[in-house]
């Protein structure tokens, strides 16, 4: 079999309007059987609102995906197993969402995919507080299994598209950046052992749950099959559906709560005691490079990240004209070698040291801070943080910053009352670090949407150059007025693992309302992927699914074919919708050709600089 | 008349094919691959293999596929214990010691990559000269090779850095049982290993390429997937300056809590857990005389060091120091000043190191042979499985072969490598390992989870887990005409 015969079997081309009805009323029928009328979905309005989806446009050129065959609500393991081997018996495909945010959990074709909404499962099994892990179901988002967490002591990674997300679908099946990595990793590395409903409909407990009656270990015995069901990203529901897993949780010096004031959209989160929230400063990239290596190194950053001004304006702002507002401060508009950092302690002598290791790195580096440590190194770090602003800006343009810099505080004077609005952007920047909450403000307020490029997961040094790269072809864009004009770099990211690895992805704001704008964003993504091969930046956050393997395969060791060997051979049937997952017989439709053409007919232009990476590395040897 | 049909052995053709190609057929050779010292007679292989490159590699799996030759990859040098590198009928070895460079150390990106036949000593001494050290098993023997201890998971005594089971272990080169080359996680591309360099890139993100993770396949197969020619490991900066605590406990309970408490303030560098015997055997290479050291040493002990971070490293001491001394208190935990063999101060330093050239593994603690019997399991489990092995060991094995217990938390405190070594004179191995596979089967059935299991204890240890059954799967897709490894983690589940 392969996949594409049985994705493009031609059904879509072939069938009657009359057959796709009655194929639904079959499938609902049978559906209904094992599930209960209530918990099965065929009515059209319903379907739309699972069709609805960020970057549809993408692959549809409507707000909208194809609509599923129907929708299916089972409540536990064993009704997901019998639903799969319902599609199985039945010829048509099956897809698991979790909380569903994006394209990537619809059907790509019509009429053909039974959608698994896992929302009734939604417990958090265990949280094993000694062994620092949880056991959850994969409708318990982040933000759930945090507010637990932190009740024993304990904090989750939460991945970038928030906390609203399922912490199971980024674990087993999606990806799993976020800014909390660098103390707390990516998703794939936090997977324990899993429940897996295989794509034929055989349930299997992954690692030591069948012996330990626990899924503190997912590894073994032998080979891990944790290598089997996901890569840097899952099989995006084209390898059967998880229905449970165990993630590594992380220690948290903190309150049981965060203490929050205030509603929407001004909320005042009080840093704790012992904690501080920062934004660091230098001067260029070459010193941006050192800090992240540095402050990684040093393992002293529970949250550490970059964002770019324009992000950064959006996540201070409450609407688009403020942030416009805010952006135009030179001194904002300015920031661009910048992290923020969030740093946690159980004990004032613990932040202390903290605070001395980071001022350390940051004074090396010739930078500054601006915090919520209000002592006089404190406040020293605030006017080095003052003067390399205004090195950069040159002392006009700083003046110039000031009334409106102070404007901002009297804004939050106003909102949060006068002594808490020295605090003001740093309990933003906390509480949107610690909640993983800057989408809203950060990305989606400006235009509607955005997709997003580069990004592969490599050094801090590759990842920089990954932003630089992506930025100038960006560019191109921004000056044919299809996508935002958020000053070219927005690249956002950090690091992972105390810095073992890294990523800088290259954000890019459109309307998604305007045709012309998603097809010439998907050019964008077209491009940058095209760049990373050819600057050797990586596979980027963009290599998957068949269109990007198409691209990323043939230049990394042609992947794709073992990732379809693994489908095959677990699901020989095809029977998990593959479309986001692995194809190599895909083969683009005129409308992705003519992209590509686009693309190639015209390239930004791009210049390498890599003074921002460390000295070259002498090879020792010769590999044999 | 008949006519006579010349049928060449499969090692002759595998010659014939690849010219030039290194390969021993001396019987002292051979002599050292039948048999180690879990069976001291096995099967002989029909020849060794030594490939001087990865091209020689590829044609030589590759050939061996077409002749119906078998191959078992070894990249240790001798003793072997656990039964993993010993022939199965038709198998040749693959002596990977051609494989021998340190290739490239990167202080700036801790990381270093190094191919399959380096073995530890080299490897700690040339990440030194570039003030990186490697995360390192329990003073592993002399030679074993890095890489091959690190596709096994075999746990390193640091548990702080260990964010995955696969730990230090980044990207690899592998030859599948197939023939085809890859290179796993950013190691994939785009570009060469030079052109990532060029571009600052490391072989530091050990997930993908894409949408599956070869790499983890591959580890834990024991070979049976594929043949690995290098790999990238996460390294550690060398501190200015590092202090080793050892406190002894009467019970194992008060130690199990030290542990979590270090763990969960991500203090330690170094932490483990063991019995007196363990102290003994990797202070003195003996087990502990039981009436010279009963007094004197606990009967169990932890042994935690914290390093000097690079910045603000004095206050960063004193805190932990500090909070150390408090735990201890608290704990009524007793501080170890000397280990049967010298200070605490030596102790570290052994722990630094590979065991010395010559020198046995403390495994065999003096008496000539080993058995290991290991798992997983979480460090609040753990003293369960002491009482079981001491019941086993008091009612089934000869009194002179009491276990060395070993416990050693992973990732970061949330499970952790539970082992009993039970070391023996070499005449009493036989028995020995007759009773061990019901020890396993106890031990399982009171949740030990067997995620890497060896040689004659495989099937014990594997018998009806829902995982195992994937394992066949999963060595098809990789190395279907099973060429690989042939006696290795065949197991059905
Ligand atoms: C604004 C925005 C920002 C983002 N930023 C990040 C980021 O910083 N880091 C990051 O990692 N990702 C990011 N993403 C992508 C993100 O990973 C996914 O959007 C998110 O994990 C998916 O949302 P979800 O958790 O609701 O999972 P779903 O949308 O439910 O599922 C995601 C995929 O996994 C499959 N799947 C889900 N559950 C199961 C299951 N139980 N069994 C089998 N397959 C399943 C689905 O079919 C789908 O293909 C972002 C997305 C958006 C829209």
């Amino acid at each position: 079999m392969t996949v594409a015969a049985k994705t493009s079997a031609g059904w879509a081309d072939k069938r009657t309007p009359e057959e796709i009805a009655e194929l639904r009323e079959t499938v609902r029928r049978r559906l209904v059987l094992e599930l209960g009328e209530r918990w099965v979905e065929t009515d059209p309005c319903v379907l739309d609102t699972y069709s609805w989806q960020y970057i549809a446009e993408a692959a549809t050129g409507s707000q909208y995906m194809p609509r599923a065959l129907a929708i299916a609500l089972p409540a536990d393991a064993e009704q997901v197993a019998a639903v799969v081997r319902l599609c199985n018996e039945l010829g048509v495909q099956y897809k698991a969402m979790s909380t569903g945010f994006g394209m990537w959990n619809s059907p790509i074709e019509p009429d053909k995919v039974v959608q698994i909404d896992l929302r009734r499962l939604d417990r958090i099994i265990k949280i094993d507080a000694k062994n620092m892990y949880a056991i959850v179901e994969p409708y318990v988002t982040g933000n759930q299994l945090q507010t637990e967490a932190m009740k024993l002591g304990l904090n989750t990674h939460i991945a970038g598209c928030g906390a609203q997300c399922s912490v199971l679908a980024s674990a087993t099946s999606m990806m799993g950046q976020g800014l909390d990595g660098v103390s707390m990793g990516f998703s794939n590395r936090n997977l324990l052992g899993f429940e897996w409903v295989m794509p034929g409909g055989e349930i299997v407990r992954v690692g030591s749950f069948g012996d330990a009656g626990d899924y503190f270990a997912g590894d073994g015995p032998g080979p891990s099959v944790r290598g089997v069901i996901r890569g840097f990203a899952g099989a995006l529901g084209g390898l059967g559906v998880f229905t449970r897993c165990a993630v590594k949780l992380y220690p948290w010096s903190g309150p049981k709560q965060l203490d929050l004031e205030g509603g929407s959209p001004n909320f005042f989160a009080r840093i704790p005691r012992h904690h501080t929230a920062a934004v660091v400063v230098v001067k260029d990239w070459k010193s941006l490079a050192e800090l992240g290596y540095r402050i990684g190194e040093a393992e002293i950053a529970d949250y550490l990240g970059r964002n770019a001004p324009s992000l950064m304006a959006g996540v201070l702002t409450v609407d688009n004209a403020e942030a416009a507002e805010v952006y135009k401060i030179p001194m904002l508009h300015e920031l661009y070698y910048a992290l923020v950092v969030v740093m946690t302690a159980a004990s004032t002598e613990e932040m202390n040291y903290k605070r001395s290791a980071l001022r350390e790195i940051v004074r090396g580096l010739g930078g500054g801070a601006l915090s919520n440590d209000f002592s006089p190194a404190g406040i020293q770090d605030f006017l080095r943080f003052l003067k390399v602003v205004s090195a950069r800006l040159g002392t006009r343009a700083f003046l110039r910053s000031m009334p409106s810099f102070l404007g901002l505080v009297l804004r939050d004077a106003r909102r949060y009352g006068m002594a808490k609005a020295p605090m003001a952007l740093t309990s933003l920047l906390y509480q949107s670090l610690l909640r993983s909450g800057m989408n809203m403000r950060g990305v989606f307020r400006f235009a509607g949407t955005f997709w997003t490029a580069m990004g592969s997961l490599v050094t801090w040094d590759n990842a920089i150059r990954g932003a630089r790269v992506g930025a100038q072809i960006k560019r191109k864009y921004i000056d044919q007025g299809v996508i935002v004009d958020d000053g070219g770099d927005n690249a956002w990211g950090g690091l992972y693992e105390g810095g073992t690895f890294s990523h800088l992805e290259e954000l890019a704001m459109y309307d998604q309302t305007d045709p012309e704008a998603g097809d010439r964003v998907a050019e964008y993504v077209a491009e940058t992927n095209l760049a990373c091969v050819d600057y050797h930046c990586g596979d980027s956050l963009n290599a998957v699914g068949p269109p990007f393997h198409r691209m990323f395969s043939p230049a990394c060791m042609d992947y794709d074919k073992y990732t379809y060997r693994i489908k095959t051979t677990f699901d020989p049937q095809n029977a998990a919708d593959a479309t986001m997952f692995t194809d190599p017989a895909f083969a683009p439709d005129a409308r992705l050709e003519a992209r590509m053409q686009a693309v190639l007919a015209d390239r930004a232009k791009v210049s390498i600089d890599t003074s921002h990476a460390g000295a070259p590395v002498r090879v020792l040897a010769p590999l044999h | 008349m008949s006519v006579q049909v010349e049928t060449r052995h499969p090692v002759d053709e595998a010659i014939d094919a690849i010219p030039g190609i290194t390969v021993s057929r001396a019987l002292p050779r051979l002599q050292d691959f039948t048999g180690d010292r879990s069976q001291p007679s096995a099967c002989s292989p029909v020849a060794i293999f030594t490939p001087k490159g990865r091209n020689e590699l590829q044609a030589l799996v590759e050939v061996a596929r077409t002749v119906g030759l078998r191959l078992l990859p070894v990249s240790s040098g001798v003793p072997h214990y656990r039964g993993d590198t010993l022939a199965a009928e038709n198998t040749a070895i693959v002596d990977m010691s051609a494989f021998s460079s340190v290739v490239r150390v990167d202080r700036r990106n801790r990381v270093a990559l190094l191919e399959a036949g380096v073995r530890f000593p080299e490897l700690t001494k040339v990440l030194a000269n570039h003030g990186l050290r490697p995360l390192l098993p329990l003073v592993p023997r002399n030679a074993k090779s890095a890489l091959a201890a690190y596709l096994e998971r075999e746990p390193t005594i640091y548990p702080r850095h260990q964010w995955d089971l696969a730990d230090p272990l980044l990207c690899t080169e592998v030859i599948f049982g197939t023939g085809e080359h890859f290179r796993t996680g950013s190691a994939a591309g785009p570009g060469s290993l030079e052109d990532q360099w060029a571009a600052g890139d490391a072989q530091t993100n050990p997930m993908g390429p894409g949408q599956s993770d070869l790499m983890r396949v591959v580890q834990g197969s024991q070979g049976t997937v594929g043949i690995a020619t290098w790999c990238s490991i996460k390294c550690r900066p060398v501190p200015t300056s590092e202090e080793l605590f050892v406190f002894g406990s009467a019970d194992l309970g008060p130690l199990v809590e030290a542990a979590y408490h270090l763990l969960h303030r991500k203090h330690p560098e170094i932490l483990f857990l063991g019995d007196r015997a363990l102290l003994s055997a990797l202070t003195t290479g003996r087990m502990a005389d039981v009436a010279s050291v009963s007094g004197r040493y606990p009967q169990w002990f932890l042994a935690a060091s914290i390093a000097e971070p690079p910045f603000a490293g004095a206050p960063k001491m004193r805190l932990m120091k500090g909070e150390i001394g408090e735990m201890a208190r608290l704990l009524n935990l007793q501080r170890v000043e000397r280990t049967p063999g010298g200070t605490v101060e030596d102790l570290l330093r052994v722990l630094l190191e590979p065991s010395r050239a010559g020198s046995a593994s403390w495994r065999e603690a003096g008496k000539g042979n080993t058995a290991e019997v290991f798992f997983l399991t979480t460090l609040d489990r753990a003293s369960r499985f002491v009482d079981i092995v001491t019941a086993f060991q008091a009612r089934y094995l000869r009194r002179d072969q009491e276990p060395i217990f070993y416990i050693q938390p992973l990732l970061g405190g949330r499970s952790c490598h539970f082992e009993a070594s039970f070391p023996h004179a070499p005449e009493a191995s036989t028995e020995l390992w007759r009773q061990l596979p019901e020890l396993v089967r106890r031990l399982r059935a009171a949740g030990a989870f067997f995620s890497r299991p060896y040689g004659a204890l495989t099937a014990a240890a594997t018998e009806g887990s829902p995982a195992a059954r994937l394992v066949s799967r999963i060595q098809g897709m990789f190395d279907p005409d099973s060429i690989l490894s042939p006696g290795n983690l065949r197991i059905t589940g």
